[in-house]
């Protein structure tokens, strides 16, 4: 840091620099004041559009009633489940996918990393997908949820440039030292892979935990849905124009901040588990900016 | 940007190319096969079985209550008749558009945010805008449409109130064609900024801090460092999420664009996504969807192919 | 007026104000259940339970968030014990497109529920498909409740069967045909000294005043006197009085089939909308308002007309209350055209959904014996109204819904019920159900609207594969198109003068095959 000479250039720099980034977060952040704020008012200022980052007419009773959504519990709890398995076996797998192809001088390397780009330009589709998992019997299993959507290609591409980029000769030493290639995939990549990982982990972590096609399609058994799926019924139903939803209740007077409060409380536990995460990006920026 | 990577980078590069070998080559490499096999079970079941089952599909009548098996041939067909639509061109315009537009505002964005948000030196900073960043990833497609929807409204939308406020008329964005691309991509870069900038997080995080000291050594400044170390270091991800990004350019998801266009915008919002939505699915016409996904297919094919050789031709960093 | 109906005593005012041009069909209600009386405790077994033997059953169908899915709710029990027939419920999504992608996934995949409910399009090419059983043989010899109401009411026998001459599901029947009316805030009327609208030109008239004349009374002319949140449809009141309507793809004149879009009298319908949107009459922001920019249109205050759905009258003025206590809210009859009677092709159908049983299942019989249980008197007083002494209380031989029902502090008649286990099998709808859920205004202006109900083209037309491939290829591409243009003409932004070049273009994308595949499908409908 001493080494930091002030320069004007770097004043202005660092002017747009914060203009920019300033920009960035007011933009990102005002419609997530406007969400909290809107699951907080109440429903008539809200369609008079008069709310803005402050709520008008304070209510809770939009939370009150999203928490005594009777499937609520178990909802997370299915959903934390998913989450968790399906990240562990969608990391094991892609490093298993990632870290053949990353070997420059592994014969056949072409060939498979075409195998695994290829899926990402053609896609079976709806039906085809289905008719395979019911074969399976996966139908209203656990299985049906983390399985079929277990590998993304395009995070095996990612970590496979990742590990490309550790340097080839920190391997060499530690099979000299007499490490098998598995011991050293253990030992020395993964855990210098760590940021990727945990950011690759974080991607299929959020991608289970916002999913609830699978869900919706495979699963039969109220017991077994995601939390997702009660939201998006939620949101749907407060939207949908079917003679049903038509007769008046109280519900409905309250329908548009029940919207807002739902979506809070569906997406803030994966939000908060970012800033743990967060602390094993932050070491390493730390190490490069500490340079500066 | 590989020519002018420093002396020193190149220096490791070589090294982390020199070979050990011992052993034979079967010993040598049975266990990264073996590896492979897991991914490798895993993908012939659940995605080449379907994409065969695909490809027979788009060639039939299928029927989903009689089965494939049981389902007639129709030839080519479905391809003729979207060949033929008299909205084919109109459709395959909009998707290049708008997946043109989103390679160069969207797809620089996430790049330049890393870039700049690894110069600031506060950690608090850093993390608390990295954090806010990503929150539009978690939000719902319907819940930021009908957002859309209420900020753009010219009666109550704030970007109307803004708008009267500065004396301008007030502009009705949603029903006008010629403003839909720019909404699209829009919102596509609010959803999409700070997710994506996580990936080349990431990649910095991943550069060798040697390379910053030897660069400091030098007498390199700021901009240096960005340009001949910083940059090279995070180029791989660009280039791999770019060619990546090139093979999906037929491709514009129909969801956020169901729940924004109207008949009146259709001229510059319906995409070979929504088309297909409108005739392939909710019409459960699931050939023609099949027939249509395989153009789009084999156009990403090609497309990927070329700008991979490209990539192969001008950089380190290829697919494969 | 068939005698069946007459014969119905204490149904007969209800079925008077109801069934308007449907014949007895519509009124359906306990009508043809008390009928089938004697047929129906016949089935009965020994222990008065429709089937000797429990069985579980597992069933498909749409569901509500308030559902509660569960064989030992107060309304579901009395009906599991009285038909010994257990339900496992698959948990179907709420959206409608959702819920038929699932649906024809579930067929696609093979291993089907017993029950399923859809609509009756899709049973019926399921039905067709081999994947649904018939149930003609079944309902000869199980179901003589439900026999009878076919045998008394042909339409619905009509609408029911396929083409190949079969049956494939059990019909979910409606007692209501009103659903969407024009709807006015009548305090502005009133203060403006003006008179609900009778004619196209007295609708211009109102809305003129509405404009013009600050009926909100903040000194600013704000008014956007007519909003919908319902696109191109929801100006129908604007269009129909021209004598074509937005209700129907086609029309029938003369046994000839034709296309609505370019009826020769759109020209003059589109031409009277154009001009009341120019006028700024109509929400100039039609096209893109969602339900929260139409409801905010009524709490700020601006809008006093719109189309919508019958029970919005109470909804709209539950909203309005709260900024305003003294709104008041009236629906209107049909308008009267230059050359038009009033009336719409707005309406609920007389099918619902319905639930076929599958083609597979073990408990073919057992199913049709508790359908039929479900068409009985007894059946439907249980699926209507639920809990004897609980739910209703029978006053004058009258159901009535106890306080449990109407008086909960938290939840609507309707919610209520179904927080109690009701759900929507198939059956017949009974009058006083429907009336139960909305207040005494409403079913009155409610059922001044049925006899301005016209039957429009059939929905339930059946098609070959070679016939739906051309329909898929060339009615999208038509729809597409004419979507495009309507509201294009609407909004000014192509002159009337092109309706011409439109007609001829839509003629260009195929009309000609459309139309012979309409009309073919449309004379077997007639033949069924």
């Amino acid at each position: 840091m001493s080494m930091l000479r002030i320069r004007p250039w770097r004043l202005m720099f660092v002017a747009i620099n914060t203009l920019f980034l300033g920009a960035v977060v007011l933009l990102t952040v005002y419609p997530f004041l406007f969400i909290i704020a809107a699951s907080l008012s109440d429903p008539l200022y809200i369609q008079q559009g008069r709310v803005g980052v402050i709520p008008m007419g304070l209510q809770f009773d939009a939370y009150r009633r999203v928490l005594e959504y009777p499937m609520l519990g178990r909802a997370y709890l299915n959903t934390v489940v998913y989450t968790v398995v399906g990240t562990a076996i969608s990391i094991v797998l892609t490093v298993c996918a990632a870290y053949p192809i990353s070997r420059r001088n592994l014969p056949g390397r072409k060939l498979m990393t075409g195998f695994i780009l290829l899926p990402m330009l053609f896609g079976g589709g709806l039906i085809p997908t289905y008719l395979v998992v019911s074969a399976l019997g996966m139908r209203n299993t656990i299985w049906a949820i983390v399985i079929p959507a277990a590998i993304s290609s395009f995070y095996v591409f990612i970590q496979r440039t990742f590990f490309e980029q550790i340097p080839a000769e920190l391997e060499d030493a530690a099979k000299i030292d007499g490490c098998s290639q598995l011991q050293c995939l253990l030992r020395i990549i993964l855990p210098l892979s760590v940021p990727s990982l945990v950011t690759i982990g974080l991607f299929y972590a959020v991608g289970q935990w916002n999913s609830f096609f699978p869900a919706m399609i495979y699963l039969n058994d109220e017991e077994m849905f995601p939390v997702q799926i009660l939201l998006r019924d939620i949101v749907i139903q407060n939207q949908t124009d079917q003679m049903m939803v038509d007769v008046f209740d109280d519900k409905n007077l309250i329908g548009e901040s029940i919207k807002y409060s739902t979506l809070v409380v569906a997406t803030l536990p994966i939000i908060a588990v970012y800033p743990f995460i967060q602390k094993y990006f932050v070491q390493g920026s730390m190490m490069g900016s500490i340079k500066g | 940007m590989a020519e002018q990577d420093t002396a020193l980078s190149e220096a490791v590069m070589a090294a982390s190319r020199s070979k050990v070998n011992r052993g034979s080559p079967m010993k040598r490499y049975l266990p990264y096969y073996l590896l492979f096999v897991p991914p490798l079970i895993y993908y012939l079941i659940f995605r080449y079985a379907p994409v065969v089952m695909a490809l027979t599909i788009s060639f039939m009548d299928y029927n989903i209550y009689k089965g494939i098996l049981a389902s007639p041939w129709a030839g080519l067909k479905h391809f003729i008749d979207f060949f033929h639509s008299v909205y084919f061109w109109r459709v395959l315009r909009n998707t290049l558009v708008i997946n043109l537009l989103n390679i160069v505002f969207v797809f620089p964005a996430p790049i330049l945010f890393a870039l700049m948000l690894n110069e600031v030196r506060k950690a608090t900073i850093k993390r608390t805008v990295q954090t806010i960043s990503y929150l539009p990833h978690f939000v719902s497609t319907v819940i930021v449409a009908s957002m859309a929807v209420t900020f753009l409204s010219p009666s109550v939308g704030l970007m109307n109130n803004l708008l009267a406020k500065l004396g301008y008329e007030r502009i009705n964005f949603l029903l006008e064609p010629e403003y839909f691309w720019a909404i699209y991509t829009g919102i596509d870069l609010w959803k999409t900024l700070g997710w994506s900038a996580i990936l080349y997080f990431a990649a910095l995080t991943g550069i060798n801090s040697e390379l910053y000291d030897a660069a400091n050594v030098d007498g390199a400044g700021r901009w240096k460092q960005t340009l001949h170390v910083t940059l090279p270091g995070i180029a791989p991800t660009i280039i791999i999420l770019l060619l990546l990004k090139i093979g999906d350019m037929l491709e514009v998801g129909y969801e956020l664009i169901v729940l924004l266009y109207n008949p009146n915008t259709y001229v510059t919002a319906d995409v070979i996504g929504t088309y297909v939505y409108r005739r392939g699915i909710l019409e459960a016409n699931f050939s023609f969807a099949s027939a249509v996904g395989l153009f789009q297919s084999v156009a990403g094919l090609v497309l990927i192919i070329v700008a991979n050789r490209l990539a192969r031709k001008y950089s380190e960093t290829s697919l494969w | 007026m068939t005698n069946k109906c007459a014969r119905q005593g204490i149904l007969a005012a209800f079925a008077a104000l109801a069934v308007g041009t449907a014949g007895c069909s519509g009124s359906g209600g306990g009508g043809t259940g008390g009928d089938s009386q004697g047929n129906g405790t016949a089935q009965l077994g020994a222990d008065g339970k429709v089937l000797d033997k429990k069985i579980e059953v597992s069933v498909y169908m749409r569901p509500r968030t308030e559902s509660v899915e569960s064989n030992d709710s107060p309304w579901m029990k009395a009906i599991v014990e009285k038909t010994n027939v257990y339900f496992k419920w698959l948990k179907a999504p709420n959206d409608n497109n959702d819920y038929i992608q699932k649906f024809n996934l579930t067929l696609a995949g093979g291993d089907l529920p017993d029950l399923m409910e859809a609509t009756p399009d899709l049973l019926n090419k399921g039905g067709e498909n081999g994947v649904f059983e018939p149930l003609n043989k079944l309902i000869d010899d199980h179901m003589p409740n439900f026999k009878k109401i076919l045998q008394d009411n042909p339409q619905i026998l009509k609408d029911i069967k396929s083409d190949d001459g079969n049956i494939y599901f059990f019909p979910q029947i409606s007692a209501v045909k009103t659903i969407n009316l024009s709807i006015l805030r009548q305090d502005w009327l009133d203060q403006l000294g003006l008179k609900a609208p009778t004619t196209t030109d007295e609708m211009y008239e109102v809305l003129k005043a509405f404009k013009e004349n600050d009926p909100n009374g903040n000194g600013v002319q704000d008014e956007i006197p007519f909003t919908t949140r319902n696109k191109l449809k929801g100006l129908l009141p604007f269009i129909e009085p021209f004598g074509v309507s937005l209700e129907e793809d086609f029309y029938v004149e003369n046994n000839q089939v034709k296309y609505s879009f370019t009826n020769p009298k759109l020209k003059e319908a589109l031409a009277f909308a154009a001009k009341l949107y120019k006028e700024g009459l109509i929400d100039k922001e039609y096209i893109t308002n969602d339900q929260k920019i139409w409801e905010s249109r009524f709490t700020n205050q601006v809008s006093g007309a719109t189309f919508d759905s019958f029970p919005r009258i109470e909804y709209l003025e539950k909203l309005v209350a709260q900024a305003n206590p003294n709104v008041n809210m009236t629906g209107i009859v049909p308008l009267k055209g230059p050359n038009m009677e009033a009336y719409t092709k707005s309406q609920q159908t007389l099918i619902k959904n319905g639930f076929a049983i599958s083609s597979r299942s073990r408990y073919k019989v057992e199913l049709a014996k508790m359908q039929d249980w479900f068409y009985s008197e007894e059946g439907q007083l249980a699926h209507n109204f639920g809990v004897l002494g609980l739910t209703y209380t029978m006053e004058n031989n009258e159901p009535k819904y106890t306080d449990l029902i109407m008086k909960d502090a938290k939840h609507s008649p309707l919610l209520k019920m179904y927080e109690l286990g009701h759900r929507e099998f198939a059956y017949q709808w009974d009058i006083r159900y429907e009336n139960a859920m909305v207040t005494p205004k409403i079913e009155k202006i409610r059922d001044s609207i049925t006899p301005y109900i016209k039957d429009k083209y059939p929905l339930t037309l059946s098609f070959t594969q070679e016939e739906r491939d051309v329909l898929n290829a060339k009615l999208t591409e038509m729809t597409t198109y004419k979507e495009e243009m309507l509201n294009k003409f609407i909004m000014g932004a192509e002159p009337l003068d092109k309706f011409d070049d439109y007609v001829q273009n839509i003629e260009k994308m195929g009309l000609d095959q459309v139309l012979k595949i309409q009309q073919a499908a449309y004379e077997r409908y007639l033949k069924r």
